[in-house]
């Protein structure tokens, strides 16, 4: 894997005229949205003498925004996730394809099964797909949530927002396995785990031998040995690992020889910067370091291992 | 009256719970021994294949193959007790690992395709008996915690249950080196 160096001398070399482009492109638009304001403030402050003339301003505000700092953003957004993300993910592993506009399907969202709860809306982008080493793997950002109920009664539930990550597992199994995060035990101790075990939404529950593992998750499997076989004491322990490094709550699901992975962020994944300049090496080296977080997941969970009777299929 | 037939149902719908919970955790450690039962007959059955594809190669080993043979067929004689079919076990992973380690010191037998598969399914095997018997301790520590803690523990006097044993890797197989270890698994 690239290590932060090499991609700082990749910025300050071949990236170089990419990251000029890109910020011109945000100043044009910094500068069109400045002077959206300026107009808009304008018309209030004739809107106050003059009221007819004020009103023609406002639609003439109206296309001056759309054909200003819209269309000017958009510029700038494609060029950035064209020229400078595309570039970045190249840079980590030739192998990756990557697609600014699409996202892993609600199908495949839905059948991991890591969230049981119904959802009518469905969104995402940038999607990465290939392969690392011998594991193929795909990720997305995705946004999935409910809608109940119209006008003063609508009400909103996000399901799940952050990154799916999907890849082959190195090891064969057939049924399915959860882990998901542990709210029950780790308040309510082994009352806890009881309430757990009479979870009938998901198969028997799986009690681990790690205590720092199952405070922080709780294992669903329909088998389980087989259970036990994809949690090897290591992997718990690089599972524990992997949450500590995304400090945040992951969960999992292990279904047809693959991992399902639902990380959630709390900022928009590879969103392009409205204020921070774009020849800053610090902005740029955090999309580095978030998509590198995202594919090390195949080396931080070893699944580049195949000294079982699972060949990588490619 | 009703009161105290709903007090009555609670204490019998109670017990029955209990009884149930125990006789299904007695059960759970039968099934996860046979569980344990059925790994152990696919490792016997990937045996006589990898001897054959390693005898081939290894010329200097054969005292380890034949020995691996004689446990083999000792294991799957069907007239050993529990207790020595588990030490027989033990020793057939211990020499098991031997030869994974000695093919190192066979270039030929390394590259040979019949015998990476073999190795795979070897390594593969391996992993879901340790996981098999990490189900069996587990479904013993549920039945060992039944057993003893109240108010179970009065049930399980009266049904005559007693504590079981968990699995524990010998002193020896811990020393040994194992395929899976070899490969920083």
């Amino acid at each position: 894997m690239k290590s932060l160096e090499e991609f700082r001398s990749y910025c300050n070399g071949t990236l170089q005229s990419t990251l000029v482009d890109l910020e011109a492109k945000k100043k044009a638009f910094n500068k069109k949205l400045l002077l959206t304001f300026l107009f808009a403030g304008l018309i209030v402050l004739l809107g106050i003498f003059v009221h007819p003339f004020a009103f023609a301003l406002f639609i003439g505000l109206g296309f001056y925004i759309y054909f200003g700092p819209v269309k000017a953003y958009q510029a700038f957004h494609k060029a950035f996730k064209e020229n400078l993300i595309r570039a970045i993910i190249s840079f980590i592993d030739p192998n990756l394809s990557y697609d600014s506009n699409r996202c892993i399907g609600q199908s495949t969202f839905e059948y991991s099964n890591i969230f049981q709860d119904y959802i009518n809306r469905y969104s995402g982008d940038d999607c990465v797909w290939g392969s690392i080493g011998q594991t193929s793997i795909e990720f997305s950002e995705i946004s999935a949530r409910r809608v109940e109920g119209s006008g003063k009664e609508r009400k909103e539930y996000d399901i799940f927002k952050g990154l799916f990550f999907i890849a082959d597992f190195n090891k064969n199994f057939n049924g399915e396995t959860y882990v998901l995060t542990d709210v029950a035990q780790s308040f309510l101790g082994s009352f806890g785990q009881k309430l757990q075990s009479m979870d009938f939404t998901r198969p028997a529950l799986v009690k681990l031998e790690d205590p720092e593992f199952e405070k922080a998750f709780v294992v669903h499997s329909s088998d389980q040995v087989e259970a036990r076989y994809i949690l090897s004491t290591s992997f718990m322990e690089r599972m524990l690992q992997l949450k500590k490094k995304m400090g945040t709550r992951v969960q999992c699901s292990f279904k047809s020889s693959k991992i399902f992975m639902a990380i959630p962020m709390r900022k928009s994944f590879l969103a392009p910067p409205v204020f921070g300049s774009m020849l800053d090496l610090k902005n740029i080296e955090e999309y580095f370091n978030d998509l590198k977080m995202i594919i090390e997941i195949v080396e931080d969970l070893n699944l580049n291992t195949r000294i079982w009777s699972k060949q990588a299929v490619v | 009256m009703l009161v105290l037939l709903i007090v009555l149902g609670v204490v019998l719908l109670l017990v029955i719970f209990m009884y149930n919970s125990l006789v299904g955790k007695k059960n759970q450690v039968e099934n996860a021994f046979a569980s344990i039962d059925t790994m152990l007959k696919k490792r016997y059955d990937l045996i006589p294949n990898l001897v054959n594809t390693v005898k081939a190669y290894m010329n200097h080993e054969k005292s380890v193959l034949t020995e691996i043979t004689e446990l083999r067929a000792k294991a799957v004689s069907g007239q050993i007790s529990n207790d020595e079919k588990i030490a027989v076990e033990n020793q057939l992973s211990g020499a098991m690992g031997k030869i994974m380690v000695l093919s190192e010191n066979y270039p030929d037998l390394k590259a040979n395709n019949n015998f990476m598969q073999l190795q795979a399914s070897w390594n593969e095997i391996e992993e879901q008996i340790s996981a098999s018997r990490r189900f069996f301790n587990s479904a013993v520590t549920d039945y060992n915690n039944a057993v003893e803690m109240f108010p179970t523990s009065i049930f399980a006097r009266m049904m005559n249950y007693q504590r079981k044993q968990v699995f524990v890797i010998p002193e020896a197989e811990r020393q040994n080196v194992n395929a899976g270890q070899l490969f920083g698994v």
